[in-house]
């Protein structure tokens, strides 16, 4: 694509964007002269940029609204919602045609009528000029043309459209009516007409009865033209282009040509001829059909009625040979000797086009696999075996039977076969506890497979999920991919509107920022390895020296890299205004479709955070919006009855506190009832009776964030897309955010959203425990104690120790991870307690040892190992080694 | 008899590609490098079929020289050339006689067919 | 190319343009039973062919152009209210 096109594809949307908070600012303030001028300012630019790229569906309706905001702008007319609805379409229509600029570096020419109709409608609000005296209706005007009679065209010609349109060419009816001043415009209508594409009949008639040949004004154009043509719609849009609004298009189906006409003579005559034509049409016997109708043809005077629709079943027979049906139709006519109805036989070219490419693309397999891929996905296969062959134990055996079948059927899937089997082994197996129908069925499908392939990976076992990776994820991985491709991906909650991401706000190509991002993340991992080195030098070596040198070379490193690492970091941060900016449209939308008044006030839109981060809230956010308004706030009459301002207010603030970003979302609605949550969680089988009774209110509405709360009853046109409020904190979970939930029956709920405000590097504490070493990010992680073992306390055969005054719950982490050990004491016989923040509450978790503090890139683990929620990911250290890092929320 | 084109640009290079263009396809052309030098000519009494003007032009711009024709000659085709092509400025010319538009670049083919769309015998 | 005007006859050939509107209407004006002859015109500019249908214009010999011809035939009928 050509730079200067970018450019302009980049600046319409910010264009479009100031058009959008212009036009509801204008909202708050009818009267606001500046508003306006900008407003005028910003229309005019982005129609005088469309020009330079011939774009006339674009300027065309940006040209109409222009003129609009001219006529506002004059005092013309009077701002008004509906005017503000109407521009807002046309610019939805223009940010569409800017989508597709981008995409494929063109207009499709099919965009040309609602262009036409979307500048008429925002020309039907401009009033005429005085000076424009009414003579002219420029508005409501080519779609009023009235079209030509079909029956009024000869049938030679009708029947040439008809044999083009029959081989798949579209098939047009068009009035031209020129304007009266055209021929001083150097037009000639009457050329125009006689040259237009695919011309298959023309005729021209005075637009109103003549008058007398002395009062004849010859310069005035008084004659509307009317054409069939068969040709591409484009041509005829390209051909029309500098006179689109006299003209009127419209397609139609050929089989509407098909009218038989003449003079209606004829008799019992024709009774036989019938009967044996339907017989040979019955035997399929289409030469024979012929030759009977042709034999008849001749017999008959050419402008009988009769002769016509001979002519006609001639033509059908030839050039539709199959069309059994319309061949019918025209014999049987010929009983009655009237037109046969053919409204259901009708043809539709244009479906007839796109079914063959439909039919294909639901054929082809979902993922096209490479041999190396299929190699891989063999090998995880086998792998899948072995994890079947491992001793069964107890607890663990449904869910790795469950990940096992998980697995086989994403590989089949990938492989393109059938997985319905798998289910019923799984089921088989579950019911006879053992894993023994899995591994059956999995060593006749493998065996059944070519040996060579199934071979499995030299690192199979080991690298199991990252031999997954390359291959397309199956759908259930997707959740778990690199938060990166999250917020574009797997999660769409609305209109194209709402969707579509405004501009880049980054001015360097983004993919330049995120290598640095790359490499400045190993850089830091790297200059981990440095102390390592340093002990090494020390312990193995005896070189002091030279470990306190790199020691201090280590220092220097480190801050450079975290200096260059928060460079970079700023470099990708932007402003959430990114996606603030959208809502006041949104909202605007939304409380008018659902009769509410609302005021919304953004706070904090300055508040910056990473790119990805605040792309990833973009679309939960919408959600959170969308719910708040629909299920929270009341109608202006409720409000008004509970003693509530008729507007409500919806609140969404951002603020930043020490690393996190907090985002607020409050509406003082009608509150969260927790009666009605609890209940609904009851029957929807989430949670059981014993837990519905002891249930607190502030515990019981956080349900509505529980898998499959989201209800039939609560779906609605706005929020109700069968996504509930799981699917918001999943979204926000993966980018490694949490959501908190408040709200007062009656007085409004509360949400807020907390996020890293980069999510590249991770600040993670290493401990041990059992002899292995694992990870637990610092943000979650209060403080680290060590206890003397008399300190602790069983409580209901809970161990519990007061810290600070209050009391902590002791878990140790080998009893989480189901690791057989008792955690070690040190020489002193003190335990390590590590106290972490687990929503609300203090949790001491009971490790054997505490090691350093690292910078960290978290990578969630690949593929099935995604789903163990218990870690967060995986880490790579200085000295190689992989760290798993534990997150307490699932843990505990 | 072949049509008289009469193309006014005020650069050279374009004169010259259209000029070639439209030779090619057999059409006489006249060039003239401004809106003035074109006017004058017009008002010496030169009438060619069609003409083919620039907008932005030094001493008298095509918009100006568009509606300074329609004084002369009511009825021949008038086409635009525009670059930056503010649509505005298209729809003034339009508004104000000239036939239609061609965008600059304009490839060969282009030129002529719109060249036989408006002028009829071409 | 143009019209030529005979005492009862304009005869109509090649491209007769916008220009010849106004003599045709006016020598139509002036001959209401003059006739035309179209057989060597190949087009006509829009503001001739609305004089010759406003006109109810008799016509000699229809143009030798297929296309043309018909266009002709169609409007002058429609023109007679046919």
């Amino acid at each position: 694509m050509n730079p200067l096109l970018e450019q302009f594809i980049q600046e319409s949307r910010d264009f479009l964007q100031g058009i959008g908070a212009k036009l509801i600012g204008l909202e708050d303030a009818p009267d606001s002269a500046e508003l306006m001028t900008e407003l005028f300012r910003l229309v005019h630019t982005l129609k005088g940029n469309s020009g330079l790229f011939e774009f006339p569906e674009m300027t065309r309706v940006l040209h109409a609204g222009e003129d609009l905001m001219d006529a506002v702008r004059d005092g013309r007319v009077g701002y008004s919602p509906t005017l503000a609805d109407q521009l807002l379409d046309a610019m939805d229509f223009v940010a569409l045609l800017i989508d597709e600029i981008d995409q494929e570096g063109a207009i499709h020419a099919e965009h040309a009528a609602p262009s036409e109709e979307l500048s008429r409608a925002l020309r039907a609000l401009i009033p005429a000029r005085e000076d424009d005296g009414g003579e002219k209706t420029p508005a409501a005007f080519s779609t009023g043309l009235p079209l030509p009679e079909v029956a009024a065209i000869p049938e030679e010609r009708r029947m040439a459209a008809w044999r083009a349109a029959a081989e798949g060419m579209p098939l047009f009816l068009i009035a031209y009516r020129p304007d009266e001043e055209c021929f001083f415009k150097g037009e000639d209508p009457f050329h125009q007409a006689r040259n237009a594409p695919g011309l298959a009949w023309g005729a021209t008639a005075p637009r109103e009865a003549w008058p007398k040949l002395m009062a004849l004004d010859c310069y005035r154009c008084a004659l509307d033209f009317q054409l069939l043509a068969v040709v591409p719609r484009e041509a005829l849009d390209e051909y029309f282009r500098y006179t689109p609004e006299q003209v009127r298009v419209e397609p139609i189906d050929p089989t509407r040509l098909i009218i038989p006409a003449g003079h209606p003579n004829g008799g019992p005559v024709y009774g036989e001829f019938v009967a044996e034509a339907l017989e040979l049409l019955e035997a399929g016997d289409r030469e024979g059909l012929k030759a009977h109708a042709r034999a008849l043809l001749e017999l008959s005077s050419p402008e009988l009625w009769l002769s016509s629709d001979l002519r006609w079943l001639l033509a059908v027979l030839e050039a539709r040979p199959d069309d059994a049906p319309l061949q019918r139709r025209l014999i049987e006519a010929l009983n009655t000797l009237t037109s046969p109805d053919l409204s259901d036989v009708a043809e539709r070219p244009a479906e007839t086009e796109t079914d063959p490419a439909a039919g294909e693309e639901t054929r082809a397999p979902r993922f096209a696999l490479g041999e190396e891929d299929r190699a891989r996905v063999e090998a995880l296969l086998v792998t899948q075996a072995e994890i079947l062959d491992l001793p069964d134990k107890g607890d663990w055996l449904n869910g790795r039977l469950r990940s096992v079948a998980a697995t086989l059927s994403a590989c089949l899937a990938n492989l393109g076969e059938p997985a319905d089997e798998i289910d019923e082994m799984l089921a088989a197996a579950l019911e006879a506890a053992s894993a023994e129908p899995l591994r059956e069925w999995l060593e006749a499908y493998l065996e059944g497979m070519d040996p060579g392939a199934a071979e499995p990976e030299p690192a199979a076992s080991a690298g199991a999920g990252k031999a997954a990776t390359p291959s397309p994820p199956p759908p259930s991985q997707a959740a778990t991919d690199s938060v990166a491709t999250a917020p574009g991906g797997d999660i769409k909650f609305g209109r194209r509107a709402e969707d579509a991401m405004p501009g880049k706000v980054l001015k360097v190509d983004q993919v330049k920022v995120d290598r640095l991002m790359g490499l400045i993340g190993e850089m830091v991992v790297a200059k981990n390895s440095l102390p390592y080195l340093a002990n090494r030098a020390e312990d193995q070596y005896g070189v002091r020296e030279l470990a306190r040198e790199i020691k201090g070379q280590y220092g220097v490193i480190n801050r450079i890299a975290e200096e260059m690492q928060d460079a970079i970091m700023q470099v990708r941060m932007m402003p959430v205004s990114f996606i603030f900016q959208r809502f006041p449209r949104l909202v605007r939308d939304i409380s008018r479709k659902l009769g509410k008044e609302v005021n919304l006030v953004l706070e904090g839109e300055e508040t910056e955070a990473d790119k990805n981060i605040v792309e990833a809230l973009a679309d939960p956010l919408i959600h959170i919006i969308r719910n708040s308004l629909d299920h929270g706030l009341e109608t202006p009459e409720v409000r008004t009855a509970a003693g509530k301002p008729r507007t409500g207010c919806l609140l969404i603030r951002a603020l930043q506190e020490s690393d996190r970003a907090l985002i607020e979302i409050i509406d003082d609605g009608r509150g969260i009832d927790p009666e009605v949550i609890k209940r609904k969680a009851y029957e929807k089988g989430l949670i059981d009776e014993a837990r519905l009774e002891q249930i607190g209110d502030r515990e019981a509405i956080q349900l509505i964030f529980a898998a499959g709360f989201s209800t039939a009853e609560t779906v609605t046109d706005l929020s109700g897309r069968g996504v509930g409020m799981d699917v918001v904190r999943n979204a926000i979970d993966q980018a490694g955010g949490t959501v908190e939930l408040s709200s007062e029956l009656g007085k409004g709920t509360t949400l807020r959203l907390s996020l890293p405000l980069s999510m590249a590097v991770t600040n993670v504490m290493v401990i041990e425990s059992d002899r292995q070493i694992f990870g637990l990010p610092m943000d979650l992680v209060l403080e680290t104690v060590r206890l003397p073992a008399d300190c602790i306390r069983t409580i209901k055969r809970k161990m519990t120790a007061v810290l600070r005054g209050r009391i902590v719950p002791l878990v140790p982490l080998n009893g989480l991870l189901s690791i057989d050990a008792a955690p070690i004491p040190n020489a002193d016989g003190e335990l390590a307690v590590m106290v972490v923040r687990v929503g609300a509450e203090r949790v001491g978790l009971l490790v054997d040892d505490f090691r350093e503090v690292v910078d960290v890139i978290l990578k969630p683990l690949p593929g099935e190992l995604g789903k163990l929620a218990c870690y967060a990911g995986s880490a790579l250290l200085g000295d190689g080694s992989v760290l798993m890092v534990l997150n307490p929320k699932e843990l505990i | 008899m072949s049509k008289t084109i009469f193309v006014v640009d005020d650069s050279a290079v374009m004169l010259a590609s259209v000029k070639q263009n439209l030779e090619l396809a057999g059409f006489r052309v006249e060039t003239a490098g401004d809106g003035q030098e074109a006017f004058s000519k017009l008002q010496g009494g030169f009438k060619p079929d069609l003409i083919i003007t620039d907008i932005n032009m030094p001493k008298m711009n095509g918009i100006e020289l568009i509606r300074n024709t329609r004084s002369l000659l009511r009825f021949t085709p008038i086409l635009a050339l525009t670059t930056e092509s503010q649509t505005t400025k298209r729809d003034e010319a339009k508004k104000l006689g000239a036939t239609g538009w061609l965008v600059k670049p304009v490839g060969g083919n282009d030129l002529i067919k719109v060249v036989k769309q408006v002028l009829p015998g071409a | 190319m143009g019209i030529e005007y005979a005492r009862n006859t304009a005869t109509l050939s090649g491209l007769v343009g916008v220009e010849e509107a106004e003599g045709l209407l006016e020598w139509l004006q002036n001959h209401p039973k003059g006739r035309l002859d179209l057989a060597a015109c190949t087009h006509l500019h829009t503001a001739n062919l609305q004089v010759i249908m406003a006109a109810q214009a008799k016509i000699a010999a229809w143009p030798g152009d297929a296309e043309l011809d018909a266009w002709l035939r169609a409007a002058v009928q429609s023109s007679r209210g046919e």
